[in-house]
């Protein structure tokens, strides 16, 4: 399906490099803050599909690309855990019923993970778009958070002033970058690394 | 969706916007919080307005009303919680303050007790003897986020529905959990013990609605609405009728179901167009109630009987 400039920009996506930088994450040894907590909100749902493609084909909305690791506070990957996410389809709407955007991910032996799926659209009851997340892993404390993107439309181009016009969004260190990637087809790129604590 | 064992739609106009409803008296009368703090109760019967009240006091930050449909409990921001005569709005009983009112507040089925859940996403559950107005005990768990509260009828039993789809079971007297239910997928704002307190039922927001058999939590499950807003559940806890307003999208028709829970089949069903907010009752073992709201327009139909 073409995706025109406009829809790019409606989409959430802008064109060009990282609009903020992302959390300095240091090597092993290192303090880490654990991620900051976001509420789990009443959409998760148990059992989700162990798959790394979101996308139903068909489905309208930008191409997004979500990758990061998962780690301790002193930077040590935890290889295996468990990372779920669901968010709505392009058009803002969960699906309860089945699992069309929702996925168990595992961290791989360096920590990391990626899924590919669709920028997810406005829900009507939140401000921002968002990408829920329940990270676990053995001895560490769950992590419940959300992911927020910095090209929102809800933002209008200054997350850091306008991050709390979400009352869910409580902390603005969940709103990272966005890039484009336009190889292949434009594709929306986001990196959201997490800490788990103790 | 066509509409199977619906009776005629009795519909009442309010002199407000409907902010959401309440059937109480065992579905004999409707009760609407209107804009501006005010209260409205009808007649199911004839749709005769019986009472009209304006609240005066701090604005609210969670309110309830009994199902007798007799009292209403109003939290507001300091803590602080009054019990109301729901037919005058006089002040009946100040209940010891407890930032867990804040949230969401829930009656015991006779009225008798009263739960408060804290706002934002940390459980933590206050109850108090209504009649005597003290606080009972209260429970906290940081590490669960609650969704909703079901008072067994003995009153030494509360179960909490979780966001992540789990039920924890609370034991009143020594207020520790007695068991926790992993049996739904979703988190469930349906929630009811059965009159005979026979069975704890569940309408999560999958579209299922699971029921624990006691003693044993024998679990069962069944159909019901995806997204589901509100449940009642039958005296004996074999059949539920269960809706959901508009969301998700906002567009989506609201819809009521009369379920038996032992055969998993749709007795009667409504499509109640768009509504905002929905509630349910049992009138009889096959009859349920259910009333749905939109801008000022309250609307009322039977399902079975």
């Amino acid at each position: 399906m073409p995706i025109s400039r406009r829809e790019l920009v409606e989409g959430g996506v802008a064109i060009g490099v990282a609009l903020l930088a992302g959390p300095a994450l240091g090597a092993g040894g290192t303090s880490l803050e654990p991620t900051p907590e976001n509420e789990l909100g009443p959409f998760y749902k148990k059992g989700a599909p162990a798959t790394t493609n979101l996308i139903v084909p068909g489905d309208p909305g930008m191409p997004l690309s979500v990758s990061g690791k998962v780690l301790d506070a002193t930077g040590k990957p935890l290889a295996g855990a468990v990372i779920e996410v669901w968010q709505t389809d392009g058009r803002g709407l969960y699906d309860l019923e089945g699992y069309r955007y929702r996925a168990r991910l595992t961290a791989a032996p360096d920590g990391s993970y990626r899924f590919q799926s669709l920028m997810p659209g406005h829900y009507p009851q939140r401000v921002a778009q968002h990408i829920h997340y329940r990270v676990s892993a053995p001895g560490r404390k769950v992590l419940v958070t959300q992911l927020y993107f910095a090209t929102d439309p809800a933002f209008a181009g200054d997350p850091d002033h306008n991050y709390a016009k979400d009352p869910v969004l409580e902390d603005r260190r969940l709103i990272r970058p966005v890039t484009l990637d336009e190889s292949g087809g434009p594709r929306a790129a986001v990196v959201f690394d997490t800490v788990l604590g103790t | 969706m066509s509409d199977a064992g619906t009776g005629a739609t009795l519909r009442l106009e309010a002199p407000a916007p409907i902010l959401g409803v309440a059937l109480v008296g065992g579905g004999s009368r409707v009760s609407a919080l209107l804009a501006g703090m005010r209260t409205a109760t009808w007649s199911c019967t004839d749709g005769k307005p019986l009472g009209e009240v304006a609240y005066r006091g701090p604005p609210p930050t969670a309110a309830t009303i009994t199902r007798a449909g007799d009292r209403l409990a109003i939290a507001a921001g300091d803590g602080a919680v009054r019990v109301l005569d729901a037919a005058t709005l006089e002040t009946r009983a100040e209940l010891p303050p407890a930032r867990s009112a804040r949230g969401q507040l829930i009656f015991s089925p006779d009225g008798s007790l009263l739960a408060g859940l804290a706002p934002g996403r940390h459980l933590e559950l206050s109850v108090w003897n209504v009649g005597t107005a003290k606080l009972l005990g209260a429970y906290a768990d940081p590490a669960l986020e609650p969704g909703s509260v079901a008072f067994h009828p003995d009153g030494r039993t509360v179960a909490i529905s979780l966001l992540t789809g789990d039920v924890l079971v609370l034991d009143l007297a020594s207020w520790r959990p007695s068991r926790t239910l992993s049996d739904a997928l979703m988190t469930a704002d349906g929630l009811a013990f059965a009159g005979n307190g026979s069975a704890l039922v569940a309408a999560p927001y999958d579209g299922t609605v699971v029921a624990w058999q006691l003693p044993r939590w024998t679990v069962r499950r069944a159909r019901g609405i995806p997204g589901a807003s509100a449940l009642a559940v039958a005296a004996d806890g074999w059949q539920a009728v269960v809706s959901r307003s508009s969301f998700n999208p906002r567009e989506t028709p609201a819809e009521a179901r009369l379920i038996d829970l032992s055969a998993d089949r749709v007795l009667a069903r409504a499509s109640l167009g768009i509504a905002t907010s929905t509630d349910v009752a049992f009138l009889g073992r096959g009859h349920a109630r259910v009333a749905s709201a939109r801008g000022t327009t309250l609307e009322l139909r039977d399902l079975g009987g």
